[in-house]
């Protein structure tokens, strides 16, 4: 097999024992690999009765097809199991170096059972896996386990590891490699500590081989050429993300105070020209020549003074910033660090700090079940104190590390601005002004998310594109609702085919590469030949494939909803008046995905059509 | 022909260089046979890009005792011979700049030899942080 090394390793840490297999051909021609192998993986591997935090929940690691190439954007990897936050399907993927490394290191999958005696970390290198003491490791943050960890096996060594927050089990804990890169969300950094898997560390030499060395090299000249010409790149390749908190604060989409409000002149003091004042040079993930990414340092005094990493991006600019009601742009570049160091996701963990504070706003908890501390809103002090106690479980924090759900159900009245789906604190979108989004959030099936449709096209491209590709230039109104869930289906079909190749959706949908582009860099690679359309069929499997792992568990159209939050009216703002109407779509998309209407399952016809006919059984 | 000059400030770290190298020489990916290496300082932020600087009066020829390694008067690009060489190292430790090292899988020594006067890195380097310098 050209493109893959033809290896996995399945590692059973309750025994000790590893055992190694290759992946048959026809399943990656299914599904490709990281997010949509794993998918079906997991799938097989796990039942209703599976505990997310117990010994028979697989941590499953997988590259993609491209990984390792010369493909652009290609140094992600992707890592699935039954969430600890939703307690459904569950997922994440990150970028950086770990992702090759694993393919140079011999490997396609690693996939990870059981519950070490005590603390280990594994080592992966040149085709044999090790399971070795990392008893030494322990208590300590990411960074300090990384460093130990390149000590011992050499700077060239890429690490993915979980910190405090992991081994403590807070269900929305990250798994975090080359210190800032995060599998972030549905707590896959809690699976891993319930593992006692401190890290993950991989080495290797070996080379990854292309079916059609000539002709990839031409498809990456072409894939580079129009990504150096694509219209967002001179943006994304300078301030990266910070530049949705100037757009969204435009749009007046920000979520301010646990979406209380959407706009606030004080957002200025984080916006990316601020960001930027402190950066010190452009960073770029394996193979990526959009370099989005920036390294930042402040050197100043008191407890927020110094700071230094990579980012913040615009997901944790405003999670830790004015989601709870913080404009102080010191502030949110330290809890940058401390969250990527004790290994959390900030998406989540601002989405709790933030809900918290509300219900002390509206005296629904008071100051004794929170250690004493006063939840004002931007009150710096009290945020980076959460912090603590949620990452290593003290206090309050313990029950914080549940998620917004979970308290939700212990402080009554809360439920309405309780803002979660399925499980799932969201990402710092506005669906009252961004409709699109909304819906994406609503029918994702790891909870709510704004990777899983990621549909960019509403607010990104011009009208004659979108009458091009959905035959409307409704698409690209955000305050319209028809024809959104045409949208929101070509998208999550898109995301899964991007996520399992696995490469970067700033490459595949922000900067557009062509969807016929990306099946021949998939061509070159592994010698298959296949179409934009057989592409898309294979998204809308994984799509399908993993609605049915949550229909399996008793999921459904009751679950496919928004907190009541969104159907108040956004008080400020350009956006100001308007609500998110679910019902406006719902209906709509299931049809257009051949679901069931009144059930939000897939039908029969459907699964068959896919070649999903295995998960028949789970269907009513 | 000169050498690569490598600006460390604007170097990204995405190591593109190291892929494309090793498959423009071998129609592979492999960042250890890559003639250039980006060594890195991941808390720091710092990237270090290490390739061979065709030395004037290069240390890895004259800890050659087998002439496996020679600079070519008129070019001034350091060659290596696999075929005079016997993978003593001399020249590895020789190297201040770590720039020639031995390449795992093959069993030989590899280092920059300026792709013919047309380096694929680069080409490649998204930031232009890699010049050829003449």
């Amino acid at each position: 097999m050209y493109g893959w090394k033809g290896k996995k390793a399945v590692v059973d840490l309750t025994s000790g024992e590893v055992s190694y297999t290759s992946v048959p051909e026809s399943l990656l021609k299914q599904y490709l690999g990281g997010r949509g192998l794993n998918g079906k993986l997991l799938y097989d591997l796990t039942g209703k009765d599976t505990d997310p935090l117990g010994p028979d929940n697989p941590l499953i690691f997988s590259t993609g097809p491209l990984t390792g190439t010369l493909i652009p954007t290609n140094g992600r990897y992707a890592v699935t199991a039954k969430s600890p936050l939703t307690g459904i399907f569950g997922d994440g993927n990150a970028a950086g170096f770990w992702g090759p490394e694993l393919k140079f290191a011999g490997f396609d999958v690693l996939i990870i059972t059981g519950v070490a005696k005590k603390p280990v970390y594994l080592y992966v290198h040149n085709g044999q896996v090790e399971i070795r003491d990392a008893t030494h490791l322990w208590g300590r943050d990411v960074w300090q386990a990384t460093a130990a960890l390149q000590n011992t096996h050499g700077d060239r060594v890429q690490v993915a590891a979980i910190g405090q927050s992991g081994e403590n089990q807070v269900r929305y804990a990250a798994i975090i490699n080359n210190l800032k890169r995060a599998v972030g969300r549905c707590g896959m950094g809690a699976v891993m500590g319930s593992k006692r898997l401190k890290a993950v560390a991989v080495r290797g030499t070996q080379s990854v081989e292309v079916a059609h060395p000539k002709e990839h090299l031409k498809v990456v000249d072409e894939m580079l050429q129009h990504i150096y010409s694509a219209p967002g790149y001179p943006v994304r390749s300078t301030v990266g993300t910070t530049a949705i908190t100037d757009i969204y604060m435009r749009n007046g989409t920000v979520p301010i105070n646990n979406a209380q409000m959407s706009y606030n002149d004080q957002v200025k003091n984080l916006t990316s020209d601020k960001i930027a004042g402190h950066v010190t040079g452009l960073k770029g993930c394996f193979a990526c020549p959009i370099h989005c990414s920036r390294f930042y340092k402040v050197e100043g005094e008191g407890e927020f003074g110094k700071s230094q990493g990579e980012g913040p991006e615009y997901e944790t600019i405003v999670a830790m910033g004015p989601r709870c009601g913080n404009y102080d742009l010191q502030s949110v570049l330290k809890f940058n660090q401390v969250l990527n160091q004790y290994g959390l996701d900030s998406i989540s963990t601002g989405g709790v700090i933030s809900f918290i504070m509300e219900c002390y706003q509206r005296g629904l908890i008071g100051r004794e079940r929170l250690d004493g501390l006063e939840l004002s809103w931007g009150n710096v002090e009290t945020i980076m104190a959460l912090v603590h106690k949620i990452a290593f479980r003290e206090g309050c924090g313990s029950w914080l590390a549940e998620g917004v759900r979970k308290i939700s159900e212990d402080i009554p009245g809360s439920e309405s601005f309780a803002i979660h789906v399925k499980g799932m604190e969201p990402a710092e979108q506005e669906p009252r002004g961004m409709k699109a989004w909304g819906l994406g959030w609503a029918v994702s099936n790891r909870g709510a998310d704004h990777l899983r449709a990621f549909p960019l096209a509403e607010t990104t491209w011009t009208k004659e594109d979108a009458i091009r590709a959905f035959g409307s230039d409704k698409i690209v109104d955000r305050l319209s609702y028809e024809d959104k869930e045409k949208l929101v289906k070509w998208s999550e079909e898109v995301s899964a085919v991007t996520d399992s190749l696995v490469i970067c959706k700033f490459s595949q949908m922000a900067l557009t590469i062509p969807l016929e582009m990306t099946a021949q860099a998939l061509w070159t690679v592994t010698g298959w030949r296949v179409s934009e359309a057989e592409l898309l069929q294979i998204g809308e499997r994984i799509v399908n494939l993993e609605r049915m792992y949550n229909v399996r568990l008793g999921l459904g159209k009751k679950d496919d909803k928004l907190p009541g939050r969104y159907s108040e009216p956004l008080k400020e703002g350009i956006a100001k008046g308007e609500i998110f109407e679910l019902d406006a779509l719902l209906d709509k998309y299931y049809l257009a995905r051949g679901w069931d209407v009144a059930k939000g399952h897939p039908t029969s016809g459907t699964l068959a059509r896919l070649g999903l006919d295995f998960t028949q059984d789970a269907l009513d | 022909m000169g050498f690569i000059r490598a600006n460390k400030k604007t170097c990204t770290g995405c190591r593109y260089c190291e892929a494309i190298c090793s498959f423009n020489k071998e129609a592979r990916c492999n960042p250890a046979s890559s003639r250039i290496v980006i060594n890195k300082d991941e808390e720091n932020g710092l990237e270090k890009p290490v390739v061979c600087l065709q030395c004037r009066n290069p240390e890895c020829v004259q800890a050659c005792v087998f002439g496996a390694l020679e600079k070519d008067a008129e070019t001034g690009v350091v060659h290596y011979d696999l075929d005079k060489c016997y993978l003593c190292l001399a020249c590895v430790d020789a190297c201040r700049f770590k720039a020639i090292r031995l390449h795992r899988e093959n069993g030989a020594i590899i280092k920059c030899e300026l792709c013919a006067g047309d380096p694929a890195c680069v080409k490649y380097c998204p930031t232009k942080s890699l010049t050829l310098v003449r």
